[in-house]
């Protein structure tokens, strides 16, 4: 049973209907006492780092989704914003904290003439072993909707790029923990086959 | 590399609380075609990058309707859904949101209320929320019409475009009026004017005939991305076989 992140924040409606068309079974998470019907989580997010952040500590679900992740071992997928969370802190609210579980910061595209990217944007895989992206051809393309991309300290985690002004990580994967900067729930067949990949961990 | 986006535009109109989808021209002489959700599909396997739904009757009763449309189409279709027509308040724009919208398009509300778009835009995203801008050439100048292209409005295209820009528009909707449904070629000169003075894409419509157009209006007009109907409600074209012939003039598409 996968859950899905419901912070109050984004729009969710898009990652469950995708759920559904792979007949992949659901639960909503929007306490604390809702972690335990899950058995993976899915976390999606549109929106601002620091609203992202204030709706996850605010229902109390910042805490019990890293315990989930580092302790429980759930696996995990950060959507878009889902993705940036993870690290440190963001360009984008400075002020704010993220979730902390990756060493990192968010920066935002400054070398682009057109912000954010809006758009499909082809895959580089890199040489690392992937098991979020079994079956994604090397140059597939996925749909992004990003200003900001995330800057890992520790490379060894992505799975894949992509380039916009700048190369910037699209996959990240790191034990249980799996990330992409598209958004695989509005990428067509391809982007399911990754939901689904994420479905059987 | 970041593709070029092919749009197919889905005119819908509410006929005895069924929704049609419509073509005509320059914004008159509608014609009820086929059914919504089913070509949505259609495209959807065809490989349309996004895909646009304008409820060009906007009344009360039309907007219901494409609010569950919308939830079909979603359900089905799993790449970028814009709507738009009628959508008057951050409340219309939540409902379809929340029925599986990806993005909203203003037009009428935006010029009479230019705040919708920083509400929209700091509530749900700058991605979601798409300004659409009709424009019509008066004595040589590029203006603003609102009401489905009927109401002149005392503002000029390119300053416009730029103001909404500033609101926090995440996308520009540009269709010349002059060129719509008459399948003569988009208005190049202004989509490349209004295009370089942006920093947010631009989506470029009306006009659309040929492969050639939508070669010409994404080299020569700097479109980020082409909205057709016609075209390809006529079954004129494929989806694949615009793209192939984008592809063989070096524009990068998706496969």
């Amino acid at each position: 049973m996968i859950g899905i992140m419901d912070y109050g924040i984004g729009n969710i409606q898009s990652v469950k209907n995708a759920l559904e068309k792979i007949n992949v079974s659901f639960v909503l998470i929007s306490r604390k006492a809702d972690f335990s019907k899950a058995d993976s989580i899915i976390l999606p997010g549109v929106g601002s780092f620091g609203s992202a952040m204030q709706a996850l500590n605010k229902k109390s679900l910042a805490n019990p989704l890293k315990e989930s992740v580092l302790s429980d071992k759930k696996p995990f997928l950060g959507i878009c914003l889902g993705m940036q969370l993870l690290f440190e802190s963001s360009e984008e609210n400075p002020d704010v904290k993220g979730l902390n579980i990756f060493e990192g910061i968010v920066k935002k595209f400054t070398k682009a003439k057109r912000v954010p990217q809006i758009g499909w944007n082809s895959l580089q895989k890199t040489n690392l072993e992937s098991r979020l992206l079994k079956g994604i051809p090397q140059k597939g393309d996925f749909y992004y909707i990003n200003s900001y991309f995330v800057v890992p300290k520790n490379n060894n985690m992505v799975t894949a790029y992509s380039k916009y002004s700048e190369k910037f990580p699209a996959v990240l994967e790191f034990g249980n923990i799996f990330a992409t900067q598209f958004h695989p729930e509005k990428s067509g067949n391809i982007g399911l086959k990754i939901l689904e990949n994420f479905s059987r961990f | 590399m970041l593709k070029k986006r092919i749009i197919p535009c889905l005119d819908c109109i509410t006929i005895n609380k069924e929704i049609k989808v419509v073509k005509g021209r320059n914004f008159r002489n509608l014609r009820p075609i086929n059914n919504p959700v089913k070509l949505a599909e259609k495209y959807y396997l065809q490989g349309a990058d996004e895909l646009c739904f304008l409820d060009i009757g906007a009344t009360v009763e039309s907007r219901k309707t494409m609010v569950s449309m919308i939830k079909k189409v979603s359900k089905k279709v799993f790449i970028p859904l814009t709507v738009g027509g009628g959508i008057k308040t951050l409340e219309d724009a939540e409902k379809l949101f929340k029925n599986g919208a990806d993005k909203v398009a203003i037009n009428t509300a935006a010029i009479e209320n230019p705040a919708l778009i920083a509400e929209i835009s700091n509530q749900f995203g700058k991605q979601a929320c798409v300004v659409a801008i009709d424009s019509k050439k008066v004595n040589g100048l590029n203006k603003v019409f609102s009401m489905a292209g009927t109401k002149e409005i005392e503002l000029l295209t390119e300053n416009w475009a730029k103001q909404v820009e500033r609101l926090g528009a995440g996308e520009i909707l540009l269709t010349s009026i002059d060129q719509d449904g008459t399948k003569q070629g988009y208005d190049i000169e202004l989509t490349r004017k209004i295009s370089e003075n942006s920093r947010i894409p631009i989506i470029a419509s009306g006009g659309c005939g040929s492969l050639q157009d939508m070669a010409e209006i994404i080299q020569k007009g700097k479109a980020d991305a082409v909205l057709a109907a016609s075209i390809f409600h006529y079954d004129n074209y494929s989806i694949k076989e615009v793209k192939k012939y984008l592809k063989s003039k070096n524009i990068d598409v998706r496969f």
